[in-house]
């Protein structure tokens, strides 16, 4: 069957359901493998701030193993008491929690949950609590039910859950401040049932998310007038007459459900439409105060659509929907399939890149999470990493250089200093150095879940950025960007980990790249290489005795003979570059030789022993030494000991630096002076 | 008196005492190129023969930065590039605005502290100056003679201070952020929060002056029982608010206007050669000595309104027994 049949087929079995705003929003063909599906009814109470919710989850086992129990997410319950493992987790601070008023706890209360079939099962009494990752009886964040028969290898069931979910004050990114509801890690959902025939349902600590695709179908009754965003398109607007209305959403392919509303939303259109990529319908919800930033988030939107789709593979949906967050209410940058929130201030000139940077950062994870969707409880660095890289390169290619910007008055008023150029995220690892690196803090490949403290950071976003932009720079943007892409069409809408990637870049690039990423991913190891000193000194005739046809003759009668050759040497210089090894990784490296005629010589150092030594006799001195002067390895921890030149104005470099410092000293005495 | 002309026959005043002035900008400098030349070194010692001092030279290099301050120890980890032009006053401006520049690294806490006094033991010189232009006793002569009054004064100031910025503001913050618990518009908390600084800071500015006029008033009176000066000075500014405030206000809005002139023109980080960078240096020192010429000119406006308002009472007084 063409492609134009089964439309037509697909479009008059919706047409005889009655569906017919259904059918723009259906795919000729699954996308993905929708394992897990839901269809969900659900009302918003904005006085008791809960949500009364019924679904319908339909499961397809998707191994060869049978699943004798199904596994729940109830994220709602990590902010039920301080008792759960994410509030009593030593990463969240404690003076935030000092601050929390009885309204402002959250929870996902399960009340009933049946097995569909011909005589459906209450499998209500079969529900309990399990703590998988950290033992915590009072954690409440994965629910397990123990069915009455296994589901065997690729058979479907259909589960209804009825619950009701505390809106609490915004926890990771959920929750309500004032009349904006931000609902997100909100209904009973499915851990994924992974090949070996066990669950991957991690409890919620700190981390973010994994989840199947599906198909969900939600309809979401609120306060009528107010606007509702969420995952998917609006197919059905029901005003039930009674002070509320039903706003239905429809979306295939995807592994996750958010939504929000809220009556302030300002609510613009646009389209993004760029050859070769297929058309994207733009919806925003501005605050009302973020007017001015309308097009801008459009345009930082649509960058991110032009180039990830570019470079990577179209995104695949048709719409997407961009939140401009409400204030304080902490649902700022962050992704959810086809919509995300972005975040700026009122006063936040575009030099500031905000909200150009998080828009840019949270739209590139429609395809790095939302396409690709990675574990993020274990492999987080995935899509954070690969973002966080992407993003990078959009901005360095589609914005000005970033500049430095300082808040002032408790974070009220920007200030822009034009001439202190930043770096990219991706641009170097220079602030990583020292001793005590954080990129030793724990090795990469942890899984996410269980990385020390600080090391989730690092680990997710910066080191993984540092590695991808390293391997760009050493394989080739081409030959990278088609890793990318490739990378990209094989785990559309699958659930690819480390591995899949390293396999893939070793089979594009035609090499093995395993020693790269055991030192990278397998190991918290720094890179630095350096140019420890230069030496030069007159070339002197050596002295001595040698032996010559069977006798032993002074060197000075042997070397008389060449008495014109040494005299030209004697004006020669003997320069010496040592270069040293300071880190532990290794990586081969390029150093530029430039002599004072300007002569230019590359050298190519495997990096492998701590140190190196390159050897000129010429007539002229060695004027410049640099180790990896295109910059390929930006995980050096310090490039500054990169570079060696004869005469550099380090000390016209520091009193310039300085005399600034002593300046701003002598303001803040004279600040001090006001109180005497 | 009308406020405008104290202010201006407190700028003639100035001049007499521009030597001072000098010396407590000396003093400033000094504390300055000590600490700096500690910055200095460690900036120098961070780039050794590296290409990074190029790049430092022609602007600012993140990279050189970011392993800079990953490695800094002792003072060297203040340095930031923000200090660089406008930001040298405003880092500081936010401290002060916000009541935490005492809230920093210690050895500026006690450097600020000792500053405090030099200040100190200079104001009870300009004083002295300004009320008794005549006197033969010379400027370090009464300088040590109201000296310890003057600090009695400070602490007492020192102490409505800390009430205001500390209690008083974070009371403030707290109240506001309860208000606001529930606000989703950012303009909202923005505006509350400027009302918040602007009524603190009112506050501030009126114990400045009641402190001001209590060294003038201590100087003229050679009062022993220091405490009554503030009193005295209190009921002043009550019987003159529009003299007392409006010549503050004239004052303070000279500061803000050359501030503005100074962000405008203040040096960025482009100097790339020795000369730049020496008038970069120079220029910014330019706006130092204006700051403390303007201090200084606080005292001697106030002085001029303060005496002019004493010769009134007199007047009237005189005209009373008649
Ligand atoms: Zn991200």
């Amino acid at each position: 069957m063409t492609r134009i049949n089964s439309w037509i087929v697909i479009l008059g079995v919706i047409g005889s359901l009655g569906l017919g705003n259904l059918s723009r929003t259906m795919a000729t063909v699954p996308l993905s493998p929708r394992i897990a599906s839901y269809t969900m009814d659900v009302r918003l109470d904005v006085n008791e701030k809960k949500i009364y919710g019924r679904e319908v989850l339909t499961w397809v086992n998707p191994t060869s193993h049978p699943a004798s129990d199904l596994q729940f997410h109830l994220y709602y319950n990590a902010w039920m008491n301080e008792r759960s493992s994410w509030l009593s987790s030593t990463r969240y601070a404690r003076r935030a929690m000092a601050a929390l008023e009885e309204d402002d706890w959250g929870y996902c209360d399960v009340q009933s949950i049946k097995l569909l079939g011909e005589t459906p099962v209450d499998l209500t009494p079969q529900m309990r609590f399990i703590q998988p990752d950290d033992g915590n009886p009072h954690d409440r964040t994965v629910l397990q039910v123990l069915l009455p028969q296994p589901v065997q290898p690729g058979d479907t069931i259909q589960v209804e859950i009825v619950w009701v979910s505390k809106v609490p004050r915004p926890f990771a990114r959920t929750g309500v401040v004032g009349n904006y509801y931000f609902i997100a890690q909100w209904f009973p959902k499915i851990g994924v049932f992974e090949e070996g025939g066990r669950w991957n349902c991690h409890q919620f600590i700190q981390t973010e998310f994994y989840a199947d695709y599906g198909v969900y179908d939600v309809r979401l009754t609120v306060p009528t007038g107010w606007v509702v965003g969420a995952t998917g398109k609006e197919i059905e607007t029901v005003d039930n007459g009674d002070g509320t209305t039903t706003h239905r959403f429809y979306q295939e392919d995807v592994h996750d459900f958010v939504w929000t509303t809220s009556p302030d939303f300002l609510v613009f259109t646009d389209r993004f439409e760029e050859p070769n990529l297929p058309p994207v319908d733009l919806r925003l919800l501005l605050q009302p105060y973020n007017r001015d930033k309308k097009d801008r988030y459009f345009e930082a939107t649509k960058i991110a659509l032009r180039y990830y789709g570019g470079w990577f593979g179209a995104y695949p949906y048709d719409h997407l929907t961009i939140v401009d967050p409400a204030y304080q209410s902490r649902s700022g940058g962050m992704e959810y399939p086809t919509l995300f929130t972005g975040g700026t201030r009122w006063l936040a000139p575009p030099e500031t890149r905000q909200p150009e940077s998080v828009t840019i950062h949270e739209a590139g994870h429609q395809f790095w999470y939302g396409v690709v969707g990675n574990n993020e409880f274990e492999y987080a660095w995935i899509d954070e990493g690969f973002n966080t890289y992407s993003q990078s390169r959009v901005m360095s290619v589609a914005l000005d250089p970033p500049i430095l910007h300082r808040r002032y008055l408790e974070g009220l008023f920007p200030i822009l200093f034009p001439d202190i150029r930043l770096a990219e995220r991706f641009d170097g690892a220079d602030a990583y150095d020292g001793f005590r690196s954080i990129l030793k803090s724990d090795r990469m490949s942890q899984l996410s879940y269980r990385y020390g403290p600080g090391a989730y950071r690092i680990n997710s976003y910066n080191k993984p950025a540092l590695m991808l932009r390293t391997l760009e720079n050493y394989l080739g943007w081409e030959t990278f960007r088609k890793i990318l892409s490739t990378f990209y069409e094989r785990w559309k809408f699958r659930h690819p980990r480390p591995q899949d990637f390293f396999s893939i870049v070793n089979e594009i690039s035609g090499q093995n790249m395993d020693w790269f990423f055991e030192q990278t991913y397998n190991s918290s190891n720094v890179f630095d290489y350096a140019v420890d000193r230069v030496i030069h000194m007159p070339y002197e005739p050596t002295r001595g005795w040698v032996l010559q046809d069977g006798e032993l003759v002074p060197l000075s009668e042997v070397q008389r003979d060449t008495a014109a050759a040494d005299t030209a040497r004697m004006e020669c210089f003997r320069n010496l570059v040592y270069l040293r090894r300071w880190g532990e990784a290794i990586f081969p490296v390029t150093v530029e030789v430039v002599f004072t005629s300007g002569d230019t010589v590359v050298e190519r150092w495997d990096g492998k022993e701590r140190w190196t030594k390159f050897e000129y006799v010429r007539s002229d001195k060695v004027e410049q030494v640099v180790v990896d002067p295109d910059r390929v390895l930006v995980l050096d921890v310090n490039r500054t000991n990169n570079s060696w030149k004869r005469q550099t104005p380090a000390r016209l470099a520091s009193w310039k630096w300085a005399s600034k410092w002593m300046i701003w000293l002598q303001h803040k005495l004279e600040f001090m002076a006001f109180f005497h | 008196m009308k406020p405008i002309r104290a202010y201006f026959l407190g700028l003639k005043r100035i001049w007499q005492v521009k030597r001072y002035i000098g010396v407590i900008y000396l003093i400033n400098l000094l504390l300055a190129l000590g600490l700096g030349s500690l910055v200095g070194q460690a900036i120098y010692r961070s780039l050794g023969k590296s290409l990074a001092a190029e790049r430092l030279v022609q602007g600012f290099d993140p990279h050189w930065y970011g392993s800079f301050s990953a490695t800094a120890q002792g003072l060297a980890r203040t340095f930031h590039p923000a200090v660089v032009g406008i930001g040298a006053v405003f880092e500081n401006l936010n401290q002060f605005l916000t009541g935490r520049l005492f809230s920093e690294p210690g050895i500026f806490v006690w450097l600020g502290l000792l500053y405090l006094l030099v200040w100190t033991f200079f104001s009870a010189g300009f004083v002295s100056r300004f009320v008794r232009p005549d006197d033969p006793e010379g400027f370090w002569q009464s300088a040590a003679r109201f000296m310890p009054r003057f600090v009695i004064l400070a602490i007492m100031a020192g102490i409505g201070y800390y009430f205001l910025l500390g209690g008083v503001l974070n009371g403030l913050g707290g109240w506001i952020r309860s208000l606001t618990r529930e606000t989703t518009d950012e303009r909202v908390v923005f505006f509350l929060t400027l009302v918040k600084y602007l009524a603190v800071w009112i506050l501030v500015w009126w114990l400045n002056m009641i402190f001001d006029y209590s060294r003038i008033a201590t100087v003229y009176r050679d009062l022993r029982m220091v405490w009554l000066a503030p009193i005295e000075a209190f009921g002043l500014t009550l019987r003159h608010p529009l003299k007392t405030g409006g010549l503050y206000y004239l004052l303070g809005t000279t500061g803000l206007l050359v501030l503005l002139g100074y962000w405008m023109t203040a040096p960025g980080a482009g100097q790339s050669t020795a000369t730049a960078v020496w008038m970069a240096f120079l220029f910014g020192q330019l706006y130092v000595i204006f700051r403390m010429g303007l201090r200084v000119w606080f005292y001697s406006s106030q002085t001029e309104m303060y005496l002019s308002l004493r010769s009134a009472t007199n007047r009237q007084s005189k005209e009373d027994d008649l």
